[in-house]
């Protein structure tokens, strides 16, 4: 079976055309100091033409969280309603180590889900492969 | 393995109007061509770490890198670009990451990465639907043009120690290339990120999977009226179960509460989702709609935002990886 790397033709959309990728330090994007990389190869590039007004981030005071420990809901300067999610509950992807040297990845339920205990390792490990 | 390259280069020639999951939620097919999204890494480390991290490294599988930074970039870009190519907006994508050394690696076990939209919007200029909170890349997309007051569209944060700590998963260290070639026993960082972006795309959902606070397991969040607003992936949440097999929103708290885990009857509504799923998929559909990770019990942060284990063949946002087939 294929590995699930796979982005596969139920998810992604067919047509071809790379947009422009970019790297940019963020503590050096205040000082416009920014790296823009070939999405291919890597390799550093002239910068890419610069996007129309309304593509640039907003200016103006950032009310944007950045990791509040709950949930926070907010109101913009447009009058939009916000809501900026606690960061616990994002998705997040976990590994065990099976004993047959495999990785797993995934989460294990129940009992068995609390992280790094031998539980959530066997619960994973003993899954067969679907 | 397929490699994500592969499937790029597969992708090519169809020219169809197929989007990212994520999109295909809201946006209706409006044009015969999908225009590609600028995707932009804002690095969140600091000097000499993560992104950063200036150690020499020997090129691997295709990531010509010259340090372990690089190789990180390279790969991130890599994953970013199959992506963004699968997007229409034409407003940026901008995704804060970093390492973070806060998540957690033991020896058998380990957070490899996790990340999310970083904001939710809900009635903002030609929102399709009122009431109702979009990741804020979507919501850009939609509007064509950047929500005020934000910066960032997705958080995303990966775990350093699989590189500087032996003991971590026993030492299996990221594998950086772009090949596709991933050695059995190895987490690769391009499918990762390309799991981890496609969350921050969207395609998650914002129900309580158990009780929290003010919210009660089955419950949408709050919006700062105080009404609570389904968030647009999880307003094509369908029970199959349920009379009349309604949506999620129309359901009450505790019916939803009860659907979070009603297995191979939660699917996704979406129509062109279910199209697509019914000619790539051999298995993990019911009644022409795409399952819907809901096991019994319910699992934190993985049920209901992920699809099924039953989806053959396997797909990128199915929560458990098997192991690779022996060559």
């Amino acid at each position: 079976m294929t590995t699930a790397a796979a982005i596969a033709a139920l998810s992604m959309a067919g047509v071809f055309g790379v947009g422009a990728l970019r790297a940019v330090s963020a503590d050096a994007d205040s000082a416009q100091q920014k790296l823009y990389l070939d999405p291919q190869t890597g390799e550093v590039l002239d910068a890419p033409p610069a996007h129309a007004d309304g593509n640039q981030p907003a200016r103006g005071k950032a009310r944007q969280r950045s990791a509040p420990a709950e949930a926070k809901a907010w109101i913009n300067d447009e009058g939009t309603e916000m809501l900026t999610p606690a960061p616990d509950a994002q998705p997040d992807r976990r590994a065990v180590r099976c004993d047959d040297g495999t990785l797993r990845m995934g989460h294990a339920s129940g009992e068995h889900r609390a992280k790094g205990s031998d539980s959530e390792r066997d619960a994973l490990c003993d899954r067969p492969a679907s | 393995m397929r490699s994500a390259r592969e499937l790029s280069e597969r992708a090519a020639p169809r020219r169809r109007c197929w989007r990212a999951v994520v999109l295909v939620v809201a946006l209706a097919c409006a044009t015969t061509s999908v225009q590609a999204a600028d995707v932009v890494l804002v690095i969140a480390d600091g000097a000499n770490r993560g992104f950063n991290d200036p150690a020499p490294t020997a090129p691997v599988g295709g990531n010509d890198g010259e340090t372990l930074g690089a190789q990180r970039r390279i790969a991130f870009s890599h994953a970013a670009a199959i992506i963004g190519s699968r997007i229409d907006s034409r407003v940026p994508i901008r995704i804060r990451a970093s390492f973070d050394r806060g998540l957690d690696c033991r020896r058998n076990a380990a957070t490899l990465a996790s990340a999310g939209p970083a904001t939710f919007a809900a009635n903002f200029p030609r929102a399709p639907r009122t009431d109702t909170f979009y990741p804020v890349a979507l919501a850009n997309a939609l509007r064509g043009a950047r929500t005020a007051n934000t910066d960032t569209d997705i958080v995303a944060r990966f775990n350093p120690a699989l590189d500087s700590n032996d003991d971590c998963l026993r030492g299996a260290g990221w594998y950086y290339g772009i090949d596709g070639a991933t050695p059995d026993g190895q987490p690769s960082f391009v499918s990762t990120v390309a799991h981890e972006l496609i969350h921050g795309l969207g395609f998650v959902s914002l129900v309580a999977l158990e009780a929290s606070g003010a919210d009660r397991a089955g419950q949408f969040p709050r919006s700062p009226s105080g009404a609570r607003y389904a968030d647009i992936y999880s307003s094509l949440i369908q029970d199959l179960s349920f009379a009349g097999q309604p949506l999620w929103p129309d359901l009450s708290d505790a019916q939803r509460r009860q659907s979070l885990t009603h297995d191979a009857s939660v699917v996704f509504a979406g129509d062109s989702t279910g199209a697509n799923g019914a000619s790539a998929l051999q298995a993990g559909t019911n009644q022409g709609r795409v399952n819907v990770f809901a096991p019994d019990p319910v699992i934190r942060a993985s049920s209901i935002s992920h699809w099924d284990t039953s989806l053959t063949p396997d797909q990128i946002m199915e929560p458990v990886v098997p192991p690779a087939p022996s060559a």
